[in-house]
């Protein structure tokens, strides 16, 4: 019994749903920024994996974590890019750009590997250098908190922070509201003269920094390797918790660290008897769960209209 | 007024073929560019591929072999799309399906045509029942499809490996990359055509699935409720269509195909179910579709093609330098290419040409 409740309240996973849940956060956050402004974005899989292999690049050539984030970043704004003149210009569906761009960043990342780093599966190196964990003064006094949040990766203080950001922005600037506008009536914006694609581009590039800057994590947790296939559907889950919390930052967080607690006790319940592939559809399983139950609401009035 | 209906016909044809040229230009540029960024020659890697794929009789047997997974997931996707259902949910559907068939090929045994039968219906019918579940979801809760039916992909890889496990009992836990089921019994086993290749008889039930998907849509009335339901949902409401249950059955007929694509894989490939097994043959059929914008002869014609890259491409690595992921990267590449709206580019171009124009005349007024 104590071992149970060990797993589900104690220090490491909570720790863990910390450190899990940075990923998503930081994806997430910039997602929820394409979410507002109404534009469907399935493609932050692919943003996030190919910033991963990128950021491990970068971070492999110059021995600096720094670096490799912001290769990390512009190729996410690069993904986001080509996301965005097919879809804003070209009149292509983004649903079907998301789907190829998933599958094509799978088969581009892979490709680099075993041309570039010559092996297939992963690749870890010294030369790759992650980001250092921070030590944070008045937090490692107090106990409990000290265990799960002190000590952590700097991006994990980033993510954080940029929830805080994000929901500034969004909801307490004139940017925030237009952006919001675009999202609600499109038509309605363009009364009041705003540029509904000039905001939709800025919403897809902050969603193409943010996923790049998710990526970079990958890498450079702390493991310093990268592996392929390495964002293994972090890229939906962001996807996921946004369409939860509707795009609002804190409630898109909240759904976040949902997932992420899911998966840090899925590590912590390995260690039983229970099989690893039970323990590893958890994540998962959670997420089809929640957008069950954060939809009943909308059951009675929605039903039948599809 | 035939001749009327043919003018305006044409140039519409004659546009869509210009767009799979077009692409298909663009694609093999690019293919080009990377072959010959991993130091190889692109005519001799694309040589290769074609002489790997339609060589000799032993290529084209294993062209026939990737060709079948393509068609079935193609059509599962076409069904879906037709309607406006986003299921990108076949690889799970169709890992169930390959499960099911593969513990009923070796379960019984059964005199063999039955036996292959109950195999793909059993396959069918697990491919439904996983389909089951985000259909549902969306009609009565309102849950994006697409979400739910990609997370479902994860848990279904999953779920069936432990099944797995379950099945081999005792002998489980070796190796992750060697749990299968027991093999199947020769009765389920679906005959090969062409000898020393995989190229097997599934290349039939694909065809039949082909043919039944397109008389259903072009000759019955349900057909054409289905197609309504996704071209103008109002339109069919009104017109007294049941939305809701037309929307489950096309999720479900869309798992059935998915299921029976797994079956055949297990039956005519395989001969047993291994975990993992697939190599994104669901997301294959996705492609296709979308490439195919949901025709189901556009599917058999794509599916070849793919068929024809996927054989060629391990072909293309074994006899050069060149990774053979180049040609999933292609794949890919060529479905966005093909879905670019070219219309509105040249739209685009005409207005900045066309406003050119306008100042010049202005200006010599």
């Amino acid at each position: 019994m104590a071992e149970i409740l060990n797993i589900l309240f104690g220090t490491a996973t909570l720790a863990a749903m910390v450190r899990l849940s940075t990923p998503l956060v930081l994806a997430s956050m910039g997602g929820a920024f394409g979410n507002k402004s109404g534009v469907f974005n399935i493609a932050l899989e692919s943003f996030m994996l190919t910033s991963a292999f990128f950021a491990m690049y970068g971070s492999y050539l110059t021995e600096n974590a720094m670096v490799g984030l912001l290769f990390g970043i512009a190729t996410g704004l690069i993904m986001s890019v080509i996301f965005g003149i097919l879809v804003f210009h070209f009149g292509s569906n983004p649903t079907v750009v998301s789907i190829a761009l998933n599958l094509s960043a799978w088969g581009f990342t892979t490709l680099l590997l075993t041309s570039m780093f010559g092996t297939r599966g992963s690749f870890m190196d010294p030369k790759i250098v992650s980001f250092p964990s921070v030590d944070i003064p008045l937090l490692n006094q107090i106990p409990y908190l000290r265990d799960i949040l002190n000590n952590q990766n700097v991006l994990v203080y980033v993510a954080w922070i940029s929830v805080v950001v994000c929901w500034i922005i969004m909801y307490k600037t004139p940017f925030g509201l237009r952006l919001r506008g675009v999202g609600i009536n499109e038509r309605a914006a363009q009364t009041t003269g705003t540029n509904v694609l000039k905001y939709r581009w800025i919403a897809l590039l902050a969603t193409g920094g943010m996923v790049g800057v998710s990526g970079a994590f990958l890498p450079l947790c702390g493991i310093s390797m990268f592996t392929e296939n390495m964002s293994a559907g972090k890229g939906f889950l962001a996807v996921a918790a946004i369409m939860i919390g509707k795009g609002h930052p804190v409630k898109v967080f909240l759904s976040c660290l949902l997932f992420a607690y899911a998966d840090a006790v899925s590590i912590g319940l390995q260690a039983f008897d229970v099989p690893s592939q039970v323990v590893m559809t958890l994540p998962y399983a959670a997420t089809v769960l929640v957008l069950f139950v954060s939809s009943i609401k909308n059951s009675k009035t929605a039903a039948m209209e599809i | 007024m035939t001749k009327l209906r043919l003018k305006k016909i044409n140039p519409d044809v004659k546009f869509e073929v210009f767009k799979y040229v077009l692409a298909f230009v663009m694609v093999t540029i690019i293919a080009s560019v990377l072959i010959s960024f991993q130091g190889e020659e692109p005519s001799k890697a694309l040589s290769a591929i074609v002489k790997g794929a339609l060589g000799n009789s032993y290529a084209i047997g294993n062209t026939i072999r990737w060709t079948i997974p393509c068609i079935l997931s193609g059509m599962a996707a076409v069904v879906a799309f037709k309607s406006g259902v986003m299921n990108l949910g076949i690889e799970g559907q169709l890992y169930f399906g390959a499960f099911a068939a593969g513990v009923v090929g070796y379960i019984i045994e059964l005199p063999p045509l039955l036996h292959i039968i109950s195999c793909i219906v059993a396959a069918g019918i697990f491919g439904l029942l996983y389909s089951v579940i985000p259909a549902i979801l969306k009609l009565y809760f309102q849950v994006n499809e697409m979400i739910t039916t990609l997370m479902l992909n994860y848990i279904a890889i999953l779920l069936t490996e432990l099944f797995t496990v379950w099945v081999m009992g005792a002998t489980a836990g070796v190796n992750p990359d060697l749990l299968a089921t027991p093999p199947i019994y020769a009765s389920a086993k679906l005959p090969v055509l062409i000898k020393g290749t995989q190229g097997n008889a599934g290349i039939f039930i694909a065809l039949a699935v082909v043919i039944i998907v397109f008389l259903i849509y072009k000759y019955t009335i349900k057909g054409y409720e289905l197609k309504q339901v996704g071209e103008n949902l109002k339109f069919s409401k009104v017109g007294g269509v049941n939305v809701a249950k037309t929307f489950v059955s096309i999720f479900l007929i869309s798992g059935f195909i998915a299921g029976i694509c797994g079956g055949v894989e297990v039956l005519g490939t395989h001969g047993k179910f291994t975990s993992r097994f697939s190599s994104n043959l669901g997301w294959d059929g996705i492609m296709i579709a979308m490439v195919a914008k949901n025709n189901p002869f556009g599917v058999l014609g794509i599916s070849i093609l793919w068929g024809i890259l996927k054989c060629g491409s391990m072909a293309m690595e074994r006899v050069t330098n060149t990774n053979r992921l180049t040609v999933s990267l292609i794949q890919a590449l060529f479905v966005l290419f093909v879905t670019v709206d070219y219309k509105k580019i040249a739209g685009m171009l005409r207005d900045k040409f066309g406003k050119k124009k306008l100042e010049l005349s202005g200006e010599v007024k």
